[in-house]
């Protein structure tokens, strides 16, 4: 994603500028300044020669600052950082049962929030997340278990962006097999959004829980400008 | 013009170029601005278990679907990055009725059993089917004396009347993230 970044790209053609050595440039513009050159040509020719003299210390000049300012603006927009940024939180904090009728099923551990009756039940998650980032939500992660002891499970979530009554939301479904006594992820990024980001900063999650299974954690990444 | 004197031109030009460089890092040490954003279903719940039986957490929003008002509260996130603390928090409702509905909350600053809370009370009106943005309730430093709000604990508890509910919570601050 840096590659794509046009700061990036300003900054590598600084670059390209700041790298221009005066003892590249100069010897294409340097005249030859032998003395048998300056006796057999005469004062006109001593009078080119001089002005060449003075218009090569001026390019050189010219040269040195382009270099050093370029190299100084360089420098600043380097300085103009996007770092990866997680918001992470155990299912319990983000997450609750959709409907009071599901409430007597489910067990909020700190370390899960559980089923642990005899049927499905619904959850309601909601996660973290800003708008303060120049790429959009770039992955969202819930962590499911399987705490049947034999019973292989199939988990299914949609992940749901945006505001209530407001603007378009989005729904993305994915389900996902859990072994026996195990774990697994559910992971919506890119390759689930035609290659993008998402741009919705609401990020929210409902998922059909069998009975047996629970959400552990879930987890959000974003690029976010850090400044200087 | 002379060899040293041209040579005392580029020093000084290296010079201002290098202190031109090296100056706005230090102009660069500057603030950016952070927001939580987050439906109300991760940091809000019903206040007593009375309630519960009302309440429909949906993703998008959590709803009173029962018959009369509930009691909800809300927890927000903090963090020691806002040095001057959180400057904006937006509660968002949603007025899933016919008619024009009334809703009422409190910011709620500080810690139990500890030091000084604070408790902001705000209605506000919201039209008939109404939602999103229209129906914001927002506390600025203009509700709290010109002062930005504790960096740390902030909380609300709102009284949800029938057919309405909360979908969105978000809180706002400045990140000093240095030169």
């Amino acid at each position: 994603m840096q590659g794509t970044n046009p700061h990036c790209t300003q900054w590598s053609s600084r670059l390209s500028v700041a790298s221009m050595s005066p003892d590249k440039i100069a010897p294409l513009n340097r005249p030859q300044f032998g003395a048998d050159s300056i006796h057999s040509q005469g004062r006109s020719s001593i009078l080119r020669a001089h002005t060449m003299m003075i218009f090569a210390r001026f390019a050189f000049s010219a040269v040195t600052i382009v270099s050093v300012l370029g190299f100084s603006l360089a420098a600043r927009d380097a300085q103009a950082l996007n770092l990866e940024r997680s918001f992470v939180k155990n299912a319990t904090g983000t997450c609750q049962s959709a409907l009071p009728v599901f409430d007597g099923q489910i067990f909020k551990r700190p370390l899960a929030i559980q089923n642990e009756g005899t049927a499905s039940a619904f959850i309601s998650c909601s996660l973290m997340s800003t708008n303060q980032t120049p790429s959009g939500i770039t992955e969202i992660v819930v962590f499911a278990d399987n705490n049947n002891p034999t019973t292989p499970i199939d988990l299914t979530c949609t992940l749901i962006t945006g505001l209530s009554k407001f603007g378009m939301q989005q729904f993305i479904t994915q389900t996902i097999s859990i072994a026996a006594n195990s774990r697994n992820q559910i992971i919506w990024n890119g390759s689930n959004n035609n290659g993008n980001s998402f741009n919705n900063f609401t990020v929210n999650v409902s998922c059909n829980l069998p009975m047996g299974a629970g959400l552990s954690m879930t987890r959000l990444r974003f690029l976010q400008d850090v400044g200087a | 013009m002379s060899f040293p004197s041209q040579f005392q031109l580029y020093s000084l030009l290296l010079a201002a170029a290098l202190g031109s460089a090296f100056a706005p890092n230090e102009a660069q040490a500057v603030s950016r601005q952070r927001l939580f954003i987050q439906n109300a279903i991760g940091p809000c719940q019903p206040s007593l278990a009375a309630f519960e039986n009302q309440i429909r957490n949906r993703p998008l929003a959590l709803q009173n679907e029962g018959t009369s008002p509930v009691f909800i509260s809300c927890s927000f996130t903090g963090t020691d990055r806002a040095a001057n603390g959180f400057d904006v928090i937006v509660l968002i409702f949603d007025n899933n009725t016919s008619s024009t509905v009334n809703v009422t909350c409190s910011l709620v600053t500080g810690l139990s059993k500890f030091g000084t809370q604070q408790a902001l009370p705000k209605t506000i009106v919201m039209q008939p089917n109404s939602g999103g943005f229209q129906n914001q309730m927002f506390w600025t430093p203009g509700d709290n004396g010109g002062q930005p709000f504790d960096n740390f604990s902030l909380n609300a508890d709102c009284t949800l009347p029938a057919g309405t509910g909360i979908s969105q919570t978000v809180t706002r601050y400045d990140e000093d993230v240095g030169a």
